[in-house]
């Protein structure tokens, strides 16, 4: 009697969890397909306003503000000569580079004083910020705009804070020395500064070098690339910045902006504290904490995304590599949000409280859990009887669809602005990749997240190694 | 195909007999299919279409330059290049010929407005018509071939509902220096307060010395908002304008005005065009308790005192303000009194690495 109640109430509770996991389903779709919307709109104004911009002209204005570029380098010996010379070659009118050997223990400091003839030089330090002790602060004889800062390892958060420290310029982008910023990037992303002075912070999009032709530190050629977990990762920044963050942007919602790419105003930043060196999520935590500060402060601010200011970067190639990635991504996800949980449901920090943190904390932090259980539950359901085989298998083929329809929307946005993949085998392909990848990449990215938040559980910091193979590797073409 | 859409048709309907939820799953993962299929078209269309306008776009500009060529070189007469612009290639042929305009000078610039000339009426029946950007492209291109014939269109954008067409007719009209329209951009500055303002004066003094005038209008106007008077400030700044220098002057003198980007302003525009008699008025500001206003003030001092502000600048390194001490330092460097730093950098203090800084600046 009492076995046959508590199978009941089992039963009761599976059936109740399978329609939390299609609630969940439904609602996550439902923010997807809305971003894409919002996103298409605002990438067709932003298209049409672009015919009016005029890069050059622009450069040549004089009110163009200085900007510092913060590269923080760990171990990067194979990739730092390379992506600073491309640095070097950025068409700005006026700018730093800062350099931050944050204690690697390979080669990277011999590289960078090989290639850039490093002097020790004086440079009083603007800021404060704690950080791990600086060694030395060398400048290049060749390039008098590219410094370099040697420190101790304190991590990317701490290398960040050493290089505000020195920062002074009004505007600092921060960056991974691995990244390859387009020529004119900073001049677009510096726009969103000169149109509206209250900016603080704006992000600029990152796309995949791997399977591009790179010369000097320059993509030469855009190409998709022959590692399949590659490709899948090509496709799914597209949909995190064509359809995401421009889709967020247009509700005046940006809470994240890539570590590997970002413009920020020094001085909210250091007013805010500078980066947070207990998380592995610093680049959203700082974002999160910026507009908490300037709500707080009852500021008049902006955080926005810029869409067409582009930084190339090397994407794992391995299951393993890329779990790791997958696994902090989702651990940062959390620390940030935690920390800041006084802002959930808070109408106090307007949009960012009452919808990006919602969305980010239920659909984002609990969606892996939520999707990972129902495959289980789902499973489980059919093997008790409670749900008919067919029932489960239609509802999967509609997650699937669903799955193909936002990715076929992502190829679509970026087709309609951006095209920048010229050949129409590489946009094939990457339809057949949105197709593909429903099957085992979806389950198995559900499951990194799934770990990054035992890992948090567990009180794992650990950042994890990027292997890298150096720009000369990349392409298909001589480098 | 069609029997196997049946089948699959019947099978569904079967199904449904069964279960009306199954069927709602079939007709949603069919019509998310189906908008799936749609998405893909698109992009393969847009992708084709694309082809094709850069296809056309390579071809006319194949055909177009080397006549241009010559008719620059004064080596053919319009029409050899007008004959080859067919009517549905005029707005290609306007933005093939805004791409020399932007480039050109002189002589060879008028021959470009000259040959855009016949297409432009279509361009200044768009100014106020259509999205922001289609609007802003025709401000754009009106701007900088048809001047001055469509100045009025131009000056009409100012007007435009979106700021940034607002910006565009602005910019247009003072780069190509249209005289007559400078105050009427002064007087929309106030629509522009969220730009960053070093991109406005600088926008405003692409106007160059034919704007001057209008600029110290403003810069005196005690009725004009105190952020329009400090752009124009630093515009006049940057035209090197020495005449605005006794307006600057006569604000800081007042007293009265009490905003910090206005003052901050004065102050910068005394560093550059002012000269000793104007150190009085410095004195006091660099003890201002906005930093800001301190730095620019100790700048300042630094450029245009003598050496009996070698003190004062002594004492300033000693200010809790980062910018300020940076700012005494250069101006000791300056003021000729290296033996100073020289004397800090050797030292253990906490301006040693400063000193040195400015010592190798």
């Amino acid at each position: 009697m009492i076995g046959a109640a508590a199978a009941h109430v089992a039963g009761v509770l599976l059936d109740g969890f399978n329609l939390v996991v299609i609630a969940y389903f439904v609602l996550l779709n439902g923010v997807y397909l809305t971003m894409s919307l919002f996103a298409f709109v605002s990438l067709r104004r932003y298209a049409s306003r672009m015919r009016t911009v005029d890069v050059a002209e622009l450069m040549a204005t004089a009110g163009m503000p200085p900007v510092t570029l913060l590269a923080p380098a760990y171990n990067e010996e194979a990739t730092c000569v390379e992506a600073i010379k491309s640095l070097l070659t950025l068409r700005y009118p006026s700018y730093d580079i800062i350099v931050v050997n944050d204690g690697s223990t390979d080669g990277t400091l011999a590289a960078l004083e090989g290639a850039f003839e490093l002097v020790e030089a004086a440079r009083a330090p603007v800021a404060t910020i704690p950080t791990a002790d600086v060694r030395a602060v060398l400048r290049s004889r060749r390039h008098p705009n590219l410094w370099v800062i040697d420190k101790c390892n304190g991590g990317k958060a701490d290398a960040l804070n050493a290089g505000l420290n020195y920062c002074r310029t009004p505007l600092f982008c921060a960056m991974d020395a691995d990244s390859l910023l387009e020529p004119d990037a900073l001049t677009r992303i510096v726009r969103a500064f000169l149109e509206d002075s209250t900016t603080v912070a704006a992000g600029g999009v990152i796309r995949i070098v791997n399977g591009c032709r790179v010369r000097s530190g320059i993509v030469e050629e855009v190409g998709l690339p022959d590692n399949r977990l590659a490709r899948i990762q090509v496709l799914e920044y597209l949909r995190s910045f064509l359809s995401g963050r421009m889709g967020w942007d247009a509700l005046d919602a940006t809470l994240i902006i890539s570590g590997a790419f970002g413009m920020f105003q020094r001085s909210v930043v250091t007013e805010a504290g500078g980066y947070a060196t207990d998380t592995v999520g610093e680049d959203m935590e700082l974002v999160v904490r910026i507009h908490r500060y300037c709500l707080e402060q009852r500021r008049p601010y902006r955080v926005t995304f810029v869409p067409d200011p582009v930084a190339w970067t090397e994407c794992p190639e391995s299951l393993r590599v890329l779990g790791r990635q997958r696994d902090r991504w989702q651990r940062g996800l959390v620390e940030s949000l935690w920390r800041h949980r006084v802002m959930l449901l808070n109408p106090r920090y307007g949009k960012v409280g009452m919808l990006a943190f919602p969305y980010f904390c239920f659909l984002e932090v609990f969606g892996p859990i939520i999707e990972g259980l129902g495959y289980l539950t789902f499973l489980l359901a059919v093997v008790l009887g409670r749900a008919s085989m067919p029932y489960v298998l239609a509802f999967l083929a509609v997650a699937f669809a669903f799955g193909i329809a936002l990715s076929f929307a992502a190829v679509g946005l970026e087709e309609l602005s951006f095209r920048r993949y010229p050949r129409v085998r590489d946009l094939l392909r990457l339809l057949g990749v949105a197709i593909t990848e429903n099957l085992g990449y979806r389950q198995l990215s559900t499951y990194w997240r799934i770990r990054g938040m035992v890992a948090k559980l567990r009180g794992a910091s650990a950042w994890g190694v990027m292997e890298r193979k150096g720009f000369k590797a990349t392409g298909a073409g001589p480098a | 195909m069609g029997p196997l859409i049946g089948d699959w048709l019947a099978g569904v309907r079967e199904l449904a007999v069964l279960d009306q939820g199954l069927l709602a799953l079939a007709w949603a993962v069919a019509l998310l299919l189906a908008v799936s299929l749609g998405f893909a078209a698109v992009a393969l269309l847009l992708r084709l279409h694309n082809f094709e306008l850069e296809r056309r776009h390579q071809d006319r500009v194949a055909a177009w330059e080397p006549p241009m060529l010559d008719v620059l070189a004064g080596a053919a007469p319009d029409e050899a290049l007008l004959v080859r612009v067919g009517a549905a290639d005029a707005e290609l042929f306007v933005s093939f010929l805004h791409g020399y305009a932007r480039r050109l000078q002189g002589e060879e610039r008028a021959t470009v407005k000259r040959l855009a000339r016949p297409y432009l009426q279509e361009f200044a029946k768009r100014v106020g018509r259509g999205s922001a950007g289609r609007r802003g492209h025709a401000v754009q291109v009106l701007a900088e071939l048809g001047m001055p014939e469509h100045a009025d269109a131009v000056a009409s954008a100012l007007d435009d509902r979106s700021d940034s067409v607002a910006m565009i007719a602005a910019r247009g009209l003072f780069r190509r220096g249209y005289e007559e329209s400078f105050p009427l951009v002064l007087g929309q500055l106030p629509r522009f307060t969220l730009w960053s303002r070093s991109f406005l004066s600088s926008v405003l003094a692409r106007g160059g010395h034919g704007a001057a005038p209008h600029l110290r209008a403003t810069l005196a106007d005690s009725a004009a908002s105190p952020l329009v008077r400090a752009v124009a400030a630093d515009a006049l700044r940057l035209l090197n304008d020495l005449e605005s220098a006794s307006i600057a002057a006569g604000i800081l003198e007042a007293g009265a005005q009490k905003d910090r980007e206005l003052v901050a302003a004065c102050v910068r525009l005394l560093r550059h065009l002012g000269h000793e008699g104007h150190v009085r008025l410095l004195r006091p500001l660099v003890i201002a308790a906005d930093p800001v206003i301190r730095a620019a003030a100790v700048g300042a001092l630094g450029a245009i005192g003598g050496p009996r502000e070698v003190p004062l600048l002594q004492d300033l390194l000693d200010d809790v303000a980062y910018w300020v001490s940076l700012e005494a330092a250069r101006g000791l460097m300056k003021l000729g009194a290296a033996h100073t730093l020289e004397r800090l950098a050797r030292s253990h203090g906490p301006w040693a690495v400063l000193a040195r800084q400015v010592l190798s600046e």
